[in-house]
């Protein structure tokens, strides 16, 4: 099994594709953001779940975002080793379904996943501006490049 | 689309199903609520909303609420996207029209189709 617990697709600068824009009717999209968690003088950037907490159960009330929404916010497309489908519907309308069973084949592993799926390989996604794909691990730290086009948009 | 215009479902009671329920990291569905306008059960997009968009009087109490499927004459991909997860055997066809979903999740027992002929406009 690969380490990779959480996949985001950061967006491009201003968000153009409206990637984390409100929907009609109140709908939200599944999103997550780079926190600073401050430990004493110390302080550690985790990407984290909107509604969820500190992973830290020591570090709870000692949170403060990190310009949230000024390119620091992602759609989230796999969330605690599953897919959510919500995401990926937000990313491609029409071949959501394949990302889905993309990001379940990385979360297994397949490390050749994106460049088989024309469609929903990171490279095109990086040249129609939508932005970023973010690997996570289980604490919210950005792994290593597994992936052709993946990045790390933070040092640990 | 038709002359509808709205397109909801209310669920089952209890929302067994959890076509409302909030998902992971925030996500939520787009959701309307029914209100009492002269005596007639009307959507409106917000739970906040108090002024009817027809008449501008005030509204009655929320009664209960509703996956969007269609608003404002037009499909709500993210309401029909919640739908088809529920149940992934929807396509083709159900997926044609809001309407042609919601019909079909109604036959499947999910909930009750609700359509309207116009959208009513300005809540606040």
């Amino acid at each position: 099994m690969s380490e990779i617990k959480h996949i985001l697709l950061v967006p491009a600068e201003g968000d153009p594709h409206g990637l984390l824009k409100d929907g009609p009717c109140g709908a939200r999209p599944p999103m997550a953001a780079f926190w600073m968690c401050r430990d004493g003088h110390q302080e550690h950037g985790t990407w984290m779940g909107i509604a969820g907490g500190c992973p830290h159960p020591d570090h709870e009330g000692r949170l403060r975002p990190l310009r949230i929404g000024t390119g620091l916010s992602a759609l989230v497309l796999a969330w605690d080793g599953e897919p959510v489908a919500g995401g990926c519907f937000r990313a491609d309308t029409t071949e959501w379904h394949l990302y889905v069973e993309l990001v379940t084949s990385i979360m297994a592993g397949e490390r050749r996943a994106w460049s088989e799926m024309p469609k929903t390989n990171v490279g095109a996604l990086a040249d129609l501006g939508y932005g970023t794909i973010v690997l996570l691990d289980a604490e919210g730290q950005e792994v290593s490049d597994e992936l052709e086009g993946s990045t790390r948009l933070h040092s640990p | 689309m038709s002359e509808i215009k709205t397109v909801l479902l209310v669920p089952t009671e209890g929302d067994p199903h959890g076509l409302l329920k909030e998902g992971p990291c925030g996500a939520r569905p787009p959701m309307a609520w029914f209100a009492r306008c002269k005596g007639v059960l009307v959507p409106a997009p917000h739970a906040a909303a108090r002024r009817c968009g027809h008449c501008d009087r005030p509204l009655a109490e929320c009664q209960q609420c509703a996956l969007v499927l269609a608003w404002d004459g037009k499909p709500v991909a993210e309401g029909m996207d919640r739908a088809v997860r529920i149940d992934p055997h929807y396509r083709g066809e159900a997926l044609a029209s809001p309407r042609n979903l919601g019909t079909e999740m109604e036959r499947l027992g999910y909930g009750t189709i609700v359509l309207y002929y116009s959208t009513p406009k300005g809540w606040r």
